[in-house]
Formats: C-alpha cells, sequence, structure tokens
C-alpha cells in the first residue's frame, strides 16, 4: 500500500523502529539533498546535517577502491565517532533515495547496518514517491 | 602547504605512465628548464636546471667515495658515453641501494622544481641509453617521493600507522590534506598502486572528510562501502588520511575490530 507523502515522518519512524539506539533518522533526496522526513528530536531543520552529509558522501562522484581501479560509486557509510554512529545508505531500488541516521555509541555496528538495511528495503517498498520524479 | 603545482606533477606522471614498455625518451617541461627521462616506460632519472650538482652532492653523502676519486669518474664517464651511477656500482664504490635512494631523491627534488610552477610538458622519443632496470623507478615512486619531500615528517609517521594495520590481503594508502589546495596527495602505500588509482582514489576519498564536516564531528573512523562491493577503512590521524581495503571478509572484520577497540 502507498504512503501518503504528508506521513513520510511516520513511515521512516515505523521502519526504523527495529534500529537499535537509534536518536534521529531523515530519509531524503539525491543530488539535491532534500529532506523528505524524518524523526528525532527538535524539528526538521535539525536533521540538516545528517542530509547534507548523505549528499555529501553519496553524490561525490566516482571512486575507486584500493582493490578496485574501475570507476563505481559508494552506496554505504558506517561513520564510527567518539559519541555516536552514523550511517548513510543509498536507496537500492531508488537510487537516489537516502537514508541517514544516528545512533547511540554503545549499540551494536553489525547490527546497526543490518537493521538500517531493512528499513531502507521497508521504505522503498511501501512509499510512493512518483510525486517526487523518483 | 607547499608551493608546488600538484596538478602539473600528477599530469607529468600521468604521461610517463600512459608510454609503452618499450617506450624510451624525455618528458621535457616548457622552457627547457628540464625534464623526466625515460628508460622502457620507467624513469631513469630528473634532470632541473640549477641542480644538477646536487646529484655529486647526494652520491658523496651516500657513499664513502671522495670528491676527488667522483671528479675523476665523472670526467671518464663523460668522455666514454657511460652512466655514472652504474660506474660506481660497478666499480664497488656505492652499493646499488644507495644509487637507487640517490637517484630516486634527487629525481624528485627536481620534479618538484619543475613543478613549481605550471608548465606544458613536451615528449620526445630518443634510444635508450642502457640504464639497468634496477635503477629505474615507476612514476608513483616518484609521486609518493615527491610528496614526502615536501611533508617528511608526516611521511614517517605514515609509514609507522601503515605498518600497524598491515597484513596479507591488506591494500592501503596514506594521503595528506593539503589545506591549500584542498586536496588530498598521496604520501605512503603498502599497496603496488598507479598514479591514475592514487589521484582517482584521493579525488573519491575526499567526501568522506567534507561528509564528516556536516556532521560536525571527527570520526575515529569510516566504513564506506562501493556499488561493487568493496569496502573501504578510512581513518584519520592528524592531517593524514588513511584508506585500506582488505581482500577477503575476515581480514576487514579483523582490520575493523582493530580501529573499534580504539574509538
Amino acid at each position: 500500500m502507498n504512503a501518503p507523502l504528508l506521513h513520510l515522518g511516520a513511515c521512516v519512524a515505523g521502519a526504523c523502529a527495529a534500529v537499535a539506539g537509534l536518536q534521529e533518522a531523515a530519509l531524503a533526496l539525491l543530488p539535491e539533498g532534500l529532506l523528505l522526513g524524518g524523526i528525532g528530536e527538535g524539528r526538521d531543520f535539525d536533521r540538516e546535517p545528517l542530509v547534507r552529509c548523505a549528499a555529501r558522501s553519496l553524490c561525490g562522484g566516482g571512486v575507486t577502491s584500493t582493490l578496485s581501479p574501475r570507476l563505481t560509486t559508494f552506496v554505504e557509510h558506517l561513520f564510527v565517532g567518539h559519541e555516536q554512529l552514523v550511517v548513510i545508505l543509498r536507496g537500492v531500488r531508488y537510487p537516489r533515495l537516502a537514508l541517514a541516521l544516528s545512533c547511540t555509541k554503545d549499540t551494536n555496528p553489525a547490527f546497526v547496518m543490518s537493521s538500517s538495511r531493512n528499513a531502507l528495503r521497508s521504505l522503498e517498498a511501501t512509499l510512493d514517491l512518483a510525486a517526487w520524479e523518483v | 602547504m607547499s608551493d608546488v603545482e600538484w596538478g602539473s606533477l600528477m599530469d607529468a606522471l600521468l604521461r610517463v605512465e600512459s608510454l609503452g614498455p618499450d617506450d624510451c625518451g624525455l618528458l621535457s617541461f616548457a622552457g627547457s628548464s628540464g625534464g623526466i627521462f625515460v628508460e622502457r616506460g620507467r624513469i631513469c632519472w630528473v634532470a632541473a636546471r640549477g641542480l644538477q650538482q646536487r646529484l655529486s652532492d647526494l652520491l658523496r653523502t651516500h657513499s664513502s667515495v671522495d670528491s676527488m676519486t667522483l671528479d675523476r669518474i665523472y670526467q671518464r664517464c663523460r668522455s666514454e658515453g657511460t652512466l655514472l651511477g652504474q660506474t660506481l656500482v660497478a666499480e664497488g664504490l656505492l652499493q646499488p641501494v644507495e644509487l637507487e635512494r640517490a637517484l630516486r631523491h634527487h629525481s624528485a627534488e627536481c620534479l618538484v622544481a619543475l613543478c613549481r610552477a605550471s608548465q606544458a610538458t613536451i615528449w620526445a622519443s630518443h634510444p635508450g641509453r642502457g640504464y639497468a632496470p634496477r635503477f629505474t623507478f615507476r612514476p608513483v615512486d616518484l609521486l609518493f617521493d615527491s610528496v614526502a619531500l615536501v611533508y617528511p615528517n608526516l611521511r614517517f609517521e605514515a609509514l609507522e600507522e601503515l605498518s600497524a594495520y598491515s597484513g596479507p590481503g591488506r591494500h592501503a594508502v596514506a594521503f595528506v590534506l593539503d589545506a591549500e589546495i584542498r586536496a588530498l596527495l598521496p604520501l605512503a602505500e603498502t599497496s603496488e598502486s598507479s598514479v591514475e588509482s592514487v589521484s582517482t582514489l584521493a579525488r573519491s576519498l575526499l567526501s568522506i572528510p567534507r561528509a564528516s564536516h556536516e556532521l560536525g564531528m571527527t570520526p575515529a573512523f569510516t566504513l564506506s562501502t562501493t556499488a561493487s562491493g568493496d569496502a573501504l577503512l578510512v581513518w584519520w590521524r592528524k592531517q593524514v588520511l588513511y584508506a585500506m581495503a582488505c581482500e577477503d571478509r575476515a581480514s576487514l572484520i579483523a582490520a575493523t575490530s582493530q580501529h573499534l577497540a580504539c574509538a
């Protein structure tokens, strides 16, 4: 069933419910870095650092690794800070979609990554983003 | 910070890297201030106006040969058309590793001197002079040496840091952030890379510190995955950024755990 756009924040909250230690989450449109919906303390404006981080880290142009010289793109980032973990994921079904979230530092990074991937998968399966030309 | 035109330096080395394995010749810098001599696709040395004497100084520093002997052998090599460094090695006056070190150091100094300003380069083929492959080097070696000349202490620290995380199947490169040009410059590596691959990797990695800046945090480390499935472990120490990829998952998990323990 498609979710109305007005309830995107609620959809993000539902999809991210299983992410342990969740502090805030933002669903954004790339490459513009447009916030579609978010949850966490404060107002939507407080999600801007997460959204800008997603736009910067996923839209930096072609990337390579020390293993493969073939140009590709980043699809996931886990930033391990001294106080929190930040996860940035690019949409699989909709590559213009990004889910960015932060969690408390004491959570297991592997669990945070897998539950975040599930959350994005769930959002991509339920949201109707046609209005955003996604 | 430095007054080196890193873009010109990398362009020149990329041009050498694109040559074939049998190419010999000179990549000269406009204004004839010097150039990069190439023997069978590899760099044999770099010359810059005003730094000719410097090679003699380095050879004297790296060997037990005195000035009079060096001058005598130099004159003989000149009249016979033979190579000074290789003659010194052949006559037991210089260890091969000492010649390698002196040639690379001198070449890096010359290349940095040639790239103080943006200059066009011109390639001219000519027959090889018979440099032994042992005394020639890859363009990427010269790139690392040139950056290390400008940041000597950071190079030493980077090699120490890389050795702490080195292991089979792990490929890492250290970059220094040049704040003036806002670019990452390759400083040291534990992999067999090329000028092209490290410069592309440097551009790719710039997005990570920029993204961290948006969060207002300096992460202990970042684990980033590409669409082709490669995972890159990225971390900072002072102004040096390290990027490491692992060939197998177990090695990646072990390296990540090492970082988590310190986070």
